[in-house]
């Protein structure tokens, strides 16, 4: 199967403080995979580099192929931590500026899952509680057709019963064949959709596991997620 | 997708923007009602405010170019601006042809604010401004000045070295904002921003400076015309309509230098927070 990532020695350092220290990671395309680790461990970190918003970094980053440039860009669905879309944007103007910029957007799906979420088209995004930005944030990635959808924190700041319906929203939303990249340090709700988990400790890879596998071992992620950092209770 | 990231950047910048114009319509409305009915203070006090209202959409445009700049570049938003699958040269030329657009927008609307109240006041002051133009044409005949569309012609030349003054500082403050947004002065943008914008400006301006008054190039109005000739400012200090633009060339040069290093940050060395 084709490798959609492909990381070589990457490292990433803010000033004296290294964030990412020597990464290799290969990742196979048709797989949801969970970036894990708590917060401060460097997968926002990784991510940034994946999609662009990160260049200067020491090693190698192939995203499809490619480094991270307009082809990689137009193959990745992000879905950042923050809240992204400028102030004045209401659902109809986010989802006309997607149309614009993406090709493998699906507007009418955009709006109709807006109505769905009983959204309103008009209402300015930033005038909308945390939770429903999130959501149109998620819309409005999931309504691509994405090789590569890279969501950071999504089921973060949510209570438990959002979650689900994100997770949700997700697993049925992601094109068929694409990857799915989810970083959280929410363990136990993600748990049981991953294909693969990778544990990011101290700017260091620490695990790269086939979920599947681990179960056959008796083990689950949760376990392996406190054992590794236990350190950070 | 550079006309879909001019677009874009046309509508959410017009956001801002568009209460202060809206504002000069009304008032511009006002005066004509006060034209057609002859209520003199609506028209006096409409002057005033038109005025005001020209000098502030030049400041707000300015302000928001900024604004627009690092918010939407290394903002929250610089998440989804970086993201596009363009290329970052599009990015900025996008912004730099939208924020020079409405610059010249701003000019525009606060000559036009002038002419009308100008306008206004010949209409109402009973032949008084079109003596003082009289006037004006009376000294040029008695003192051998250039003639008015000499005067015109090297007023345009002027404009065209306003514009590059305006495409000069614009780079500039892409620039400085780009700049310090770097990893190593991240830390304290705005200081950084301004840091690296007054050493971009003062370079300029003291090598402009130099360029204008000894590079052997400028445009004379005389009696016979407006003509380019090879000497420079200060060989021609008894000249009373001289214009140096070797320091506009250098200032064209220089800023296009500064755009391609921006261009080049944001390719390579962008680090959005």
């Amino acid at each position: 199967m084709k490798e959609i990532i492909q990381i070589r020695n990457l490292s990433k350092s803010y000033g004296h403080k290294v964030v990412l220290n020597g990464i290799d990671l290969y990742l196979e395309e048709n797989q949801i995979i969970g970036l894990l680790g708590p917060n401060g461990c460097g997968k926002t970190t990784l991510i940034k580099t994946m999609t662009g918003l990160i260049k200067d970094y020491e090693g190698h980053v192939f995203i499809d192929g490619e480094e991270p440039g307009v082809h990689t860009k137009s193959v990745i669905a992000y879905l950042p931590e923050k809240s992204y879309l400028p102030d004045w944007m209401r659902p109809k103007d986010a989802i006309k500026y997607f149309s614009d910029f993406y090709a493998d957007f699906d507007p009418a799906k955009a709006e109709q899952m807006v109505k769905d979420f009983g959204l309103d088209m008009k209402q300015k995004i930033k005038t909308m509680s945390k939770g429903q930005q999130e959501k149109i944030s998620l819309i409005l990635v999931m309504c691509r057709r994405a090789k590569l959808y890279i969501l950071d924190e999504p089921l973060g700041g949510v209570d438990p019963a959002a979650r689900e319906a994100i997770l949700d929203l997700i697993l049925k939303n992601y094109t068929e064949n694409a990857t799915v990249l989810m970083s959280t340090h929410l363990i136990h709700d993600i748990e049981p959709v991953l294909d693969r988990a990778l544990m990011i400790s101290k700017g260091k890879l620490v695990l790269n596991a086939d979920v599947k596998q681990l179960k056959e071992e008796g083990k689950t992620v949760e376990d392996i997620f406190k054992e590794v950092f236990a350190y950070a209770w | 997708m550079l006309g879909k990231l001019i677009k874009n950047e046309f509508i959410q910048t017009s956001k801002s923007l568009i209460t202060v114009y809206a504002a000069a319509g009304v008032t511009i409305l006002f005066m004509l009602l006060s034209y057609v009915t002859d209520i003199t203070w609506i028209g006096a006090t409409g002057s005033s405010v038109l005025v005001l209202i020209g000098f502030i959409s030049l400041i707000m445009t300015l302000v928001m170019i900024v604004n627009n700049f690092a918010h939407s570049l290394y903002g929250n938003q610089g998440y989804l601006s970086y993201t596009l699958p363009v290329k970052c040269s599009n990015l900025l030329f996008s912004k730099f042809i939208v924020s020079f657009a409405w610059v010249i927008i701003a000019y525009a609307v606060l000559f036009l604010t002038i002419i009308i109240v100008v306008w206004y006041f010949k209409a109402k002051s009973n032949g008084l401004i079109e003596s003082a133009f009289e006037m004006i044409r009376g000294l040029q005949v008695i003192n051998d000045l250039p003639t008015m569309n000499s005067i015109i012609t090297y007023v345009v030349v002027m404009g065209l070295g306003s514009i590059v003054t305006v495409l000069s500082m614009l780079s500039f403050v892409f620039f400085a904002i780009t700049v310090a947004n770097t990893r190593s002065f991240q830390h304290k943008p705005t200081l950084f921003g301004l840091v690296f914008f007054f050493i971009a400006y003062f370079t300029n301006k003291i090598a402009s400076t130099g360029a204008t008054y000894n590079l052997p190039l400028s445009v004379v109005a005389t009696a016979e015309g407006v003509s380019l000739q090879a000497v420079s400012m200060s060989d021609a200090q008894n000249v009373l309509f001289v214009y140096g633009i070797g320091g506009k060339i250098f200032t064209a040069v220089f800023a296009v230098v500064l755009l391609l290093i921006t261009g080049w940050i944001m390719e390579k060395k962008v680090n959005v927070k």
